[in-house]
């Protein structure tokens, strides 16, 4: 077994918004200026207030359980076999999300700047970086998030200062974009933005201060809210709508357009370092989680020797796509429906009924 | 066979390593404490040994028992209780023993075997330590006889020395001549006994002890000591005269400066530790003794100030250090390898520095340091990377020019690792990132160049690593002298022979430049070696491949421990939200607590105002304001 | 302490992965600098069978040179054309003959010519949009005549660096307010949304051997007034250099068809408008049109304009018809003032002031109107206004904007507010001294 790991709170909130932001350079500006128009912003903005809400529920009721991952949770709501379904469920929900993220990821870099390397290639590299990420473990992890997390930021940043000449405010009209109907109901679908934010539920036992994970939910929330919204403000207010549903890299689009003189222009290779650092954590993140949880549910001693494996698994999978679309199209149409309920709804489920099995309980024992 | 097996089984199986030490600044839970005690207890001795030990106990008699448990250095006590108590109730854990081992367990002690208590009669002892020292063949070993009259009567010594080792005034003056002629001078003796009367009256020497094995005796001899043996006292005397040739005080040679006190250590163990009190000027210095070598015997001491060091990092050391057994230890680049964490992560985790001002500032953060006999370098433990790309100079400096320093010291880093690397990754992969006017430059520089930019850069660094090389070794003056002429006319004829292009010189040259800025010697190896695995990697991919290096780099970097310490903290993990010194400077009133990370006993560093004329009088108006409270 | 044993085997690891990834990889895109040939600036012609003719023109690296000889400028560069469908045909042609590999990493410029952009340049715009070399911030320009004959005759004189040349005449207007900016992303957004219509630079080859020829050109006066510098377009200026490329005037779009041209003054006042123009000079007769002296020849005021702050476009619908209202603030230095009166101080102050400004305001009005009626193309983005009157986009999309947009009617008001006055505080006439 590994050491005891213990997690501070700005690290876990860094791992959380890595997690959870990371897909602003895949295509999250372009999914929801296609699904809200030229109100992309809006809907994340009302999606991550309909999060933080059922976020402040769930971290309610998790109040009673903290210090205890959501296995364990299942675990006292349902007995073992509660724990095994919910870890099945979680490890189907990665096991979806990782290769496709994986394959993006690669295929991203192979658009932007290795055209002719084979795809396998690039995802090996990528596979090496999560490997060794995966191995040493999560505490290590979480502090590459600490160092790297705020780096991530500060150039998302700088890409938004230096887009400011390419704004253009009126792109952001009609305001509600393809109407109020179609936002609230592509709003539900979107509310798997933020499905990542499952992570939290896990590295509970780890945390440095277990009662403090509310805030660190909150935290992380608020941060990835901020950047979700304003990275699809920014793209819709430097390309004009019906282009804004054209580009398949939303981000690296506008890095392309930055041009501050003669000088100062085509800087966007530079910011592959930061793509593949934001794939990176994401992907050694995601494939320590799938080994983390696998250990778990079935109550395995070591972890270790399930990476190779997992990472077998997820490559292989990450090759199965047989295009670009179909790629997008897993993630899009397949994950984004179905992993919010395993988000929210299943923890809230596990929860509820945890809860009123530990006060039955109590109410037993009192009247014994 | 084996190894490969082993390696195999490694690689597929991902077999756990053994559990690693605990944080080890945190309060150790029951069962670690327990633990650490049971080494510290176990002195030098590791499971092995014990295992040996009891055997060979079990065989041997009681006399050679005891007088193997006094040798084992500084518990000579607990032992001797222990065997009192009779040998079984310490119940060493036996543990099967592989061959080899258990043999070498065994011709060490035999070596060892040959020295026992000392013998009562004088002609047993010479013969004794005639033998031990071979002294018939060995030429600077001496031995004085003479004889001395105590209470009346008269006894025959004799003294040993080794010549050039010690003081001969010294010995002269203060042992050999009361000894010799003032032996009858004290009165009121009666009630004393001979040994008393000689230790009492007649050795007026600062460092007497006395020495009931020959072991005891040797240690010193060695050491610069001198042995004195006295008829029929069943004791011998050692008394420490050490005077042997040594370097002066000097200057620093590799970590200049031009502020700051310009002393440096050297290589005698006393010297150093006379130096560091010296600045620190505290009695709280702890200097603990601790030997390590089994052979060599090479005094080094545990340096720390007792109240402000964590007393689990000072135990950490102490056992680390006990716990070290080789023949010989001569440099504490050695004890460094012995010590470190991490052998294979290219960094250094300790910091070895010249500088009494600069160890002295690290023991007053609660750091430990380590001297070491013989060499002129101190070990400061635990660091972290920011430690090391500090300059001693930094605190002397006023805070804009360290700021700014710090900076340029961190480009330079930068520059070594990565610049190469971005120059190939660039002009192989990325070229719309060069602006176009470079651009046309480097093509129609590269025109004639035969090779692919990977070799010539290969070339080149290699060149310039062959430089820095010879220039080390080269005697004398001519070193620096070939390094730089070596370059300029390399780089020229390379130029012209058109074996490289012009940029790709620049891009080398600002490499070595950048690695002479970086302050610490070993960072600066590691830095200028992962240099060329980034080269391979953005050879391979281009950017993308020195992402995955930088990743995989910080990720090592992320997961090592200087003696408990996370390397990369206070960023990673983020411990203090407070402004720390570790890339920018601290303005030196602002440096109001220790780091934390080291858990140091106080870490309450000075107070908030630490310059107290701040404070202005209440109701002074300056600039128009009325000043209200400070 | 770590286990030596673990150490060992992720070193392992890692040398096998790296191992791998190097004798799998072979550095598949890895090419070298001087293994690729740059293209400066691309031109665009129609070919036969409705082919298109490429004109590449490439920097010569050896001539652009570095070290102690300066390139040799007519060497700099050099052209390669061919004949295609496609523009990746072209440059597969363009690749057989040359022994380097075409990279467009660097292309400062892609020359359409006007015969293509009145087809329509849609399929262009894409290729341009989809292919990772072409630059979003490349310009675009539109040629009166063939693109090929553009770039055969533009020689970077002044520079070394063709690719700098194009980059500096391409950005001129930022000095002259007579061309404008546009990039290829610019242009390809107007032209893909339905609020505004893109305009590309006018760029053409001046065809004046000699200062003589003026005369054709300077004829007949434009309106009954003086021919202004402004009143060109590219290939029809009164100027004679080596270089014969010329950078004036703007092609103006409809969708994605060329629907017309406007000439360097027009041009100014497009930029006016939309809130582009960064700094020009600016001539205006001499308000006191009537003391023109004994030598019978017109004076000027020559000012030096920018935009105070951003201009304010307001739309309203009357009776489904736009009522457009231009709100635009100048403000300015007088450079020269050329008549006897002076317009430093007081009241010729403000009577130059208020000259300029109507000067101004039917200048802007006459373009307006030229937009409307002439090119019915609401180049000035007057649609992102009334966009924001919108809630939804559908409702927005079936409004069908650039149908209102031919019958609305336009109220400009202009204001000049001239700020300093140059070297000279007052100009005293030197007849007052005699």
């Amino acid at each position: 077994m590994e050491r005891k790991i213990k997690i501070g709170n700005f690290e876990a909130a860094c791992l959380l918004l890595n997690m959870i932001s990371s897909k602003i350079i895949l295509d999250f500006p372009r999914t929801v200026a296609e699904d809200a128009g030229t109100a992309g912003w809006l809907m994340t903005l009302l999606v991550s207030v309909a999060v933080f809400a059922i976020f402040s529920v769930i971290s309610k009721l998790y109040k009673k359980f903290s210090g205890q991952d959501i296995l364990d949770v299942g675990e006292s709501a349902f007995g073992t076999v509660g724990k095994i379904l919910a870890g099945i469920l979680f490890l189907v929900q990665f096991l979806l999300i990782i290769p496709v993220i994986l394959r993006g990821f690669a295929e991203d870099i192979k658009v932007i700047s290795l055209a002719s390397t084979p795809v396998s290639l690039v995802m090996l590299l990528f596979c090496a970086g999560m490997v060794v990420g995966a191995y040493l473990g999560l505490e290590t992890l979480v502090r590459i998030h600490a160092l790297l997390v705020p780096l991530l930021a500060a150039a998302f940043t700088v890409i938004s200062i230096m887009n400011i000449p390419n704004f253009e405010f009126s792109r952001l009209a009609p305001w509600l974009g393809r109407g109020a109907e179609t936002i609230l109901k592509e709003g539900v679908k979107n509310l798997s933005i933020y499905s990542e934010l499952i992570a939290l539920f896990f590295i509970m036992p780890f945390l440095h201060k277990k009662s403090d994970f509310a805030g660190i939910g909150r935290y992380s929330l608020f941060f990835s809210a901020l950047f979700l919204v304003f990275s699809s403000m920014c793209y819709t207010l430097v390309y004009p709508y019906p282009a804004t549903t054209e580009y398949f890299l939303p981000m690296y689009q506008m890095t392309r357009a930055i041009r501050l003189g003669r000088f100062f222009t085509r800087i966007e290779s530079a910011f592959i370092v930061i793509w593949a650092f934001s794939a990176f954590l994401y992907l050694s993140s995601g494939l320590y989680f799938l080994t983390w949880i696998f250990q778990k549910t079935f109550a395995l001693q070591k972890r270790k020797p399930l990476i190779l494996p997992f990472t077998i698994l997820v490559f292989t999978g990450g090759i199965i796509p047989e295009n670009l679309y179909s790629t997008l199209q897993i993630e899009m149409e397949l994950y984004r429906s179905v992993s919010w309920i395993i988000t929210f709804l299943l923890p809230l489920l596990l929860l509820g009924i945890a809860t009123i099995r530990s006060r039955n309980k109590k109410r037993k024992e009192a009247a014994e | 066979m084996k190894s490969i097996k082993t390696y195999l089984k490694a690689i597929f199986l991902f077999s756990p390593g053994k559990p690693k030490d605990p944080f080890i600044l945190e309060a150790p839970s029951k069962d670690e404490e327990q633990d650490s005690k049971k080494d510290s207890e176990q002195g030098h001795g590791g499971i092995y040994e014990h295992g040996a030990e009891k055997e060979d106990d079990i065989r041997r008699n009681k006399m050679k028992k005891e007088s193997e448990d006094k040798e084992k250095g500084d518990i000579k006590e607990q032992e001797k209780r222990r065997s009192k108590e009779n040998i079984p109730s310490r119940k060493p854990v036996i543990q099967p023993i592989p061959l080899e081992e258990k043999d070498n367990a065994h011709s060490d002690k035999k070596e060892d075997d040959d020295i026992g208590d000392i013998h009562a009669s004088i002609k047993d002892c010479l013969e004794k330590i005639k033998s031990i020292y071979t002294a018939d063949i060995n030429g600077d070993f001496k031995i004085r006889e003479f004889r001395i009259r105590v209470k009346g009567k008269i006894y025959s010594a004799f003294v040993c020395f080794f010549d050039g080792m010690i003081d001969r005034l010294l010995v002269n003056i203060s042992i050999l001549q009361p000894l010799m002629t003032l032996s009858t001078l004290p009165i009121d003796t009666e009630e004393q006994s001979v040994q008393e009367v000689i230790y009492n009256h007649l050795m007026p020497q600062n460092q007497i002890k006395t020495c009931k094995t020959y072991q005891e005796v040797v240690d010193e001899v060695n050491f610069g000591g001198i042995g004195i043996f006295i008829d029929s006292l069943g004791v011998a005397f050692s008394g420490d005269v050490k005077g042997w040739e040594h370097r002066t005080v000097d200057k620093p040679t590799s970590e200049l400066n031009i502020r700051g006190p310009k002393e440096a250590f050297n290589e005698t163990n006393r010297m150093n530790t006379a130096l560091l009190r010296k600045t620190l000027k505290d009695e709280n210095l702890i200097v603990e003794d601790v030997l390590i070598g089994t052979r060599s015997k090479t005094p080094c001491s545990i340096v720390y100030i007792k109240n402000l060091a964590n007393s689990s990092l000072v135990d950490e050391v102490r056992r680390r250090m006990k716990s070290i057994k080789v023949g010989y230890l001569q440099d504490s680049g050695e004890l460094e390898q012995l010590l470190e964490d991490s052998t294979f992560l290219p960094a250094p985790q300790m910091l070895l520095t010249e500088r009494p001002d600069r160890v002295a500032s690290y023991l007053g953060e609660g750091r430990v340091g380590i001297i070491v006999h013989g060499s002129p370098y101190v070990i400061i433990a635990p660091v972290t990377l920011f430690n090391l790309i500090h300059s001693p100079e930094d605190s002397y400096l006023r805070y804009p020019y360290a700021t700014l320093l710090r900076f340029i010291r961190i480009m330079g880093i930068l520059f070594t690792l990565l610049l190469p690397s971005i120059y190939l990754a660039i002009t192989n992969f990325h070229q719309e990132m060069l602006p176009t006017d470079l651009l046309l430059a480097i093509a129609s520089s590269r025109e004639k160049v035969p090779f692919p930019t990977i070799v010539s850069i290969l070339i080149m660094e290699l060149a310039f690593e062959l430089i820095r090389e010879a220039g080390i070794r080269i005697p004398g003056p001519i070193g620096t002298t070939l390094g730089i002429v070596g370059a300029l006319i390399l780089g020229q004829a390379a130029v012209s022979a058109n074996l490289v292009s012009p940029i790709l010189i620049i891009i080398v040259a600002v490499t070595g430049i950048g690695s002479f800025a970086i302050p610490d010697f070993s960072l600066g190896y590691s830095f200028r070696a992962i240099r060329f695995i980034y080269l391979l990697l953005a050879s391979i991919s281009g950017l993308l491949g020195i992402a995955l290096g930088i990743f995989v780099y910080l990720l090592f970097l992320a997961h090592a421990h200087s003696f408990g310490v996370p390397f990369l903290v206070p960023f990673a993990p983020k411990t203090t939200g407070k402004r720390t010194n570790t890339i920018f400077k601290t303005p030196l009133w602002k440096e109001e607590d220790r780091p934390d990370f080291l858990n140091p006993k106080a870490v309450r560093k000075q107070p908030s105002i630490s310059r107290g004329w701040v404070i202005k009088e209440k109701g002074v108006i300056e600039d128009g304001e009325k000043n209200k409270d400070r | 302490m770590m286990s030596t044993r673990n150490n060992n085997a992720r070193t392992v690891i890692i040398a096998c992965i790296l191992i791998l990834i190097m004798t799998t990889s072979g550095c598949h895109d890895a090419i070298e600098i001087d293994e690729m040939v740059y293209v400066v600036a691309m031109g665009l012609d129609r070919g036969v069978e409705g082919n298109i003719r490429m004109s590449m023109l490439l920097a010569v690296p050896i001539a652009v040179g570095v070290g102690p000889e300066p390139g040799e400028v007519d060497k700099a560069t050099t052209m390669i054309t061919v004949e295609a469908p496609t523009i990746f045909g072209g440059m597969n042609i363009a690749n057989s003959m040359l022994s380097k590999q075409l990279n467009f990493s660097h292309a400062k410029l892609v020359v359409i010519s006007s015969d293509i952009a009145q087809r329509g340049i849609e399929r262009y715009m894409n290729t341009f949009n989809r292919f990772r070399e072409f630059r979003p911030n490349t310009f675009l320009g539109i040629s009166k005549g063939p693109a090929e004959d553009f770039l055969k005759t533009s020689k970077p004189i002044l520079e070394a660096n063709p690719a700098k040349y194009y980059e500096l005449l391409m950005e001129s207007w930022e000095i002259t307010g007579f061309s404008v900016d546009s990039y290829v992303k610019d242009s390809y957004a107007d032209m893909r949304s339905i609020d505004s219509e893109a305009v590309a630079a006018l760029l053409d080859v001046n065809r004046l051997e000699d200062s003589s020829e003026f005369k054709k050109i300077l004829g007949e006066p434009i309106n009954d007034q003086k021919t202004m510098e402004g009143d060109y377009t590219a290939e029809s200026v009164p100027a004679i250099f080596d270089s014969k490329s010329m950078n004036m005037g703007a092609a103006v779009f409809k969708g994605d068809k060329m629907a017309g041209e406007l000439n360097g003054r027009e041009t100014v006042f497009y930029l006016m408008v939309t809130g582009k123009l960064q700094d020009a000079y600016f001539t205006v007769p001499d308000p006191q049109q009537g003391t023109i002296g004994e030598d019978n020849e017109a004076k000027f005021v020559s000012l030096r304009l920018n935009l105070a702050r951003k201009p304010v476009i307001q739309v309203e619908m009357k009776e489904n018809i736009p009522h457009i209202t231009v709100h635009i603030l100048l403000e300015g230095i007088i450079l020269t003032s050329e008549g006897e009166k002076d317009y430093s101080t007081g009241e010729g102050l403000k009577q130059l002031e208020d000259f300029s400004a109507e000067y101004i305001r039917k200048d802007i009005l006459s373009f307006m109107e030229k937009t409307r009626d002439e090119f019915n193309s609401d180049i000035c983005g007057v649609g992102k206004k009334m966009k924001q009157k919108f809630l939804n986009w559908d409702d927005w999309e079936q409004f069908h904007w650039a149908e209102k947009y031919q019958n609305s009617i336009f109220d400009i008001v202009t204001k000049v507010s001239i700020r300093r006055t140059g070297m000279k505080i007052k100009q005293i006439p030197m007849s007052d001294a005699k």
